[in-house]
């Protein structure tokens, strides 16, 4: 028989790339062009089926980082995936994100993370190239294109997290 | 008591009461708006009191589940300091949302809990961040389009150079452009400028700034955040980046830069095109927060060095007092670095970084410009004898013999020093000359301090320039070999020598590679030099095999030529072009080769070796691991450094040293080869242990090849005998 299992996963990244908005796409299928920052933290549920399993994921959506804010280490206990969040058509977003990196390996290490290229609708705005790829590769983060505004590789941005975690239909 | 929950009411605080039993009891009445976030939680009661479950809470809000872990914490240490979540936010089932914030605090011996709601501010709270995020969002779509736009110029001022190849031209249509706008010939010197670049550098005129050599300056000032600068532009590549520049009167600005060369068609740099933009408006919020300081040694940093000595500047100081300045550059300190790990490394700037510190006074400025260098300043001098005295103290105490890992180690340093006594004094200039000063010690041996004098300014021709000079021997054919015998002690098998490069510099006349080397190893053209050396030593070996005289030559390969992807090819090639017999030729390399990737390196030469190819490893004893190695490590001749040769006379260690290293070499079947052997003294010790080969000026000077024919049957005649009583030449 299936059974329920929760998990924490975190939404971390610079501010307005879209960690917000891509919550609301998956949980709620509802999209917004205006930005509402947040302050603080969201917790957000979603069931999803894996096999004959629920998992119940809470969504973490953290406040992004910028001079006022620094990503608060306790926010991240317990995660079992992170999902590290950049803004496409802004390559200082690139740069945030490898420090976010560093403050996630240590304080969750061995933890899945996978990082979104986010606001793929954007394809005449779009700045990070190939060079800027690697240089996520090369810290071991897997990279998915998605958007929140159209819901293009939103599930599947969940989906390949659930599998990073060990749960997914790979999974053992 | 009722007045009290009335108060918490109006504050928007439930407090919670932690028990023991893994309950909370509510103090005071039950709040409206918690009972609709509890929702369908069902409280019980007991008496008067309310009480909650902690499993059923923290399922029903995760977030202070995830607090109640630092809070349960904060309740059992000591000091008792509340702490608090930080703003979080619920959503109920209808949607509606409640901007919360929980604190912990220990109250009466009591564990509490707070919750506070503040959605009723949160909106103004809210409106404020929104605000300065949307305008952080503004700002850096405005620096991202700035950049776009300085690209664009680059680019365009790049190709109306190659089109129209009239720098005049481009000097006009650039003029006012508020981009900067530099563009230099290859060796730094500028042809054209704008004014937004005077402007930046408040330069009174434009020979002032032609003089102030910007290209080095800014090489000089982004190179601690981006080491990789250099070797881009000197592979003619492009660049951008972003870094603190110091303006003429010593005023700070961050600049964007972007450095494009202008290549001519045969490829060689004839133009660089420099666009900067004065970032600093936008930069502002961010240079609070680099601190100023230097992690492994914790002494202010490059920035703050220079910040201070322009400060310096508006000081008003006693008649007759002036400034000084030590520019410090540790010897060797890659080496030491290279040899035994970075963490060492770091360990040792930090030991050597508080020595500076205690051999100067209190109020003087102590700086760790980055790397292996340091700078002193210090106030009310009198005269430079006060000055030298200091930096003479400073280099005994780093001289210091040090511990790194129970390995003893001695640290030299090159110290330059500058003075000056004016009142608005030019940093730039005091730094550059100090700098100068530091370059001519290392010149002239290292190890010493010296004080500036303007002709230094002649002496040390630009680094830049000389890796354009040596690029043109390379391209020009400018080296010579000269060769120079290894006379053998024991037995008259064949014969060795050393081929040894010499660059025929149209203007200085023949330089030694102590004077080039170096250069080409840093710029990669050590590559291009290095194969020219075994090939022509191949072509010479093979000329002197069909005149009857089978030499074995001995050819120095530096540590990047062997770890070249081709390199295993090239040997093979000139062997085969020249027909040079393998078992003729030697390679030299040194321990640094087998550093970062040993088993590599043993596969290569052991390839190497199956080709007949003999190896010898080069100036052994100035490594730090050599005789640990030396089991491992494939080589058929060892070649005792001749630091170590020289101080066979005074230094009874080294005399000891030198006699294990020839006694283990030959337990491994490795033979021995002495260099740098100038005295009697020296010869007779090395014959007396049973040295196989000896190379020194005793004998003979690295010679052309026409003159080692000419004496060759001396040398001969040497070879077997007891070299000691043999006819000598100079
Ligand atoms: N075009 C586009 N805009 C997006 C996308 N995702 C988010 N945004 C916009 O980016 C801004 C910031 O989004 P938000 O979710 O609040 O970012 P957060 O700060 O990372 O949570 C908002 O104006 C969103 O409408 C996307 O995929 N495409
Ligand atoms: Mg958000
Ligand atoms: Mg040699």
């Amino acid at each position: 028989m299936g059974k329920v299992i929760a998990k924490k996963v975190c939404m971390v990244g610079p501010f307005a790339v879209g960690k917000t908005s891509l919550v609301n796409r998956f949980v709620k299928s509802i999209f917004s062009d205006k930005y509402l920052t947040t302050i603080g933290v969201k917790i957000s549920k979603k069931q999803i089926d894996v096999n004959d399993d629920k998992i119940q994921l809470m969504i973490w959506d953290i406040e992004g980082v910028d001079v006022f804010t620094e990503l608060k280490p306790s926010f991240l206990r317990g995660a079992s995936g992170v999902l590290l969040v950049l803004d496409g058509t802004r390559l200082k977003s690139l740069d945030v994100a490898i420090e976010l990196q560093r403050v996630l390996s240590q304080q969750l290490p061995g933890v899945p993370i996978i990082g979104l290229l986010n606001k793929s609708d954007l394809t005449y705005e779009w700045k990070l190239g190939d060079s800027e790829l690697r240089e996520l590769e090369k810290l071991g983060i897997t990279t998915i294109m998605t958007s929140a505004k159209t819901g293009s590789n939103v599930e599947a941005a969940f989906d390949s997290l659930v599998n990073a975690m060990g749960l997914g239909p790979e999974g053992v | 008591m009722a007045i009290l929950g009335d108060i918490l009411e109006e504050l928007g605080v439930v407090a919670l009461e932690y028990h023991s039993d893994q309950t909370f009891h509510v103090l005071g009445n039950h709040r409206s708006w918690f009972s609709h976030l509890l929702e369908k939680i069902e409280p019980f009661s007991e008496g008067a009191c309310t009480i909650l479950q902690k499993d059923e809470f923290c399922l029903k809000f995760p977030f202070i589940e995830n607090f109640l872990i630092d809070a349960e914490v904060s309740w059992t240490e000591p000091n008792h300091e509340s702490i608090r979540s930080g703003l979080w936010t619920e959503t109920t089932h209808s949607d509606d949302e409640y901007q919360l914030e929980a604190c912990a605090c220990w109250i009466d011996g009591q564990s509490i809990l707070l919750i506070e709601n503040h959605s009723n501010s949160f909106v103004q709270h809210h409106a404020v961040y929104q605000k300065a995020r949307d305008i952080a969002l503004l700002n850096e779509k405005l620096v991202s389009e700035l950049n776009q736009r300085q690209r664009e110029l680059q680019n365009e001022i790049e190709q109306r150079i190659l089109h129209d190849a009239s720098i005049l031209g481009v000097a006009e249509s650039i003029k006012g452009n508020t981009s900067a706008v530099m563009i230099c010939q290859a060796d730094g010197k500028v042809e054209v400028m704008n004014n937004a670049l005077v402007d930046i550098y408040q330069i009174e005129s434009e020979s002032d700034l032609k003089r102030a050599s910007l290209l080095d300056q800014w090489m000089q000032e982004a190179e601690e955040q981006y080491p990789e600068l250099k070797n881009v532009i000197e592979k003619g590549s492009y660049w951008e980046g972003e870094f603190e520049s110091i303006g003429s009167e010593g005023s700070s600005h961050w600049i964007r830069l972007t450095i494009g060369p202008v290549k001519e068609s045969s490829g060689v740099v004839s133009h660089y095109v420099c666009v900067a933009n004065d970032i600093s408006a936008f930069r502002q919020t961010d240079t609070n927060l680099g601190g100023g300081f230097d992690i492994t040694t914790r002494l202010p940093n490059r920035r703050h060095f220079w910040q201070h000595i322009n400060r310096l500047i508006e000081k008003t100081l006693p008649e007759g007092k002036g400034i000084g300045l030590l520019y410090i550059d540790l010897d060797y300190f890659k080496r030491v670095n290279d040899d035994l790990g970075h963490q060492a490394g770091d360990f040792l700037l930090s030991a050597i970084a508080s020595r500076i510190s205690r051999g100067v006074k209190h109020s003087d400025f102590v700086a760790h410009l980055g790397g292996d260098e340091f700078a002193v300043v210090t106030m009310m001098i009198q005269d430079s004898e006060q000055l030298l005295s200091v930096a003479n103290r400073l280099l005994e105490s780093i001289h210091e013999p040090l511990s790194v890992d129970g390995q003893p180690i001695t640290m030299s340093a090159s110290i330059g020093v500058s003075m000056t006594f004016e009142e608005k004094f030019d940093s730039t200039l005091l730094v550059r000359q100090a700098d100068l000063a530091m370059y001519t010690a290392k010149e002239l041996g290292k190890g010493q301090s010296l004080f500036y004098e303007s002709n230094m300014d002649y002496n040390i021709p630009h680094k830049l320039q000389r890796e354009m000079e040596l690029l043109e021997a390379v391209e020009r054919n400018e080296f010579v070999l000269y060769l120079q015998p290894q006379i053998s002690v024991c037995s008259t098998e064949k014969m060795r020598v050393e081929a040894l490069i010499r660059w025929q510099h149209p203007e200085k006349g023949l330089l030694a590679p102590g004077e080039f080397i170096a250069i080409a190893e840093e710029s990669g053209l050590i590559i291009p030099i290095g194969e020219w050396v075994l090939r022509s030593a191949c072509d010479m070996g093979a000329d002197l095999v069909s005149n009857g005289k089978p030499i074995s030559i001995a050819v120095n390969i530096s540590a990047k030529q062997l770890k070249h992807k081709d390199f295993y090819d090239s040997v093979v090639t000139c062997l085969e072009t020249s027909g040079y017999p393998a078992d003729l030729l030697e390679l030299e390399i040194t321990e640094s080769c087998f550093l970062d990737d040993l088993d590599a390196v043993i596969v290569l030469i052991q390839r190497i070796r199956v080709l007949g190819v003999t190896i010898s490893l080069d100036d052994f004893g100035t490594g730090f691991s050599s005789l640990n190695y030396l089991r491992q490590l494939p080589v058929d001749f060892l070649k005792i450094d001749q630091s170590f040769v020289q101080e066979i006379s005074i230094d009874r260690q080294s005399q000891a040293i030198i006699s294990f290293v020839i006694n283990l070499a030959h337990e491994l079947d490795i033979e021995v080869i002495a260099e740098g052997v100038e005295t009697d003294e020296q010869l007779n010790f090395l014959i007396d242990r049973k040295v196989n080969f000896i190379q020194g000026y005793l004998f003979y000077r690295p010679m052309p090849l026409d003159d080692l024919e000419g004496c060759l049957s001396k040398i001969e005649d040497l070879c077997g005998e007891n070299p000691a009583l043999g006819v000598r030449t100079i």
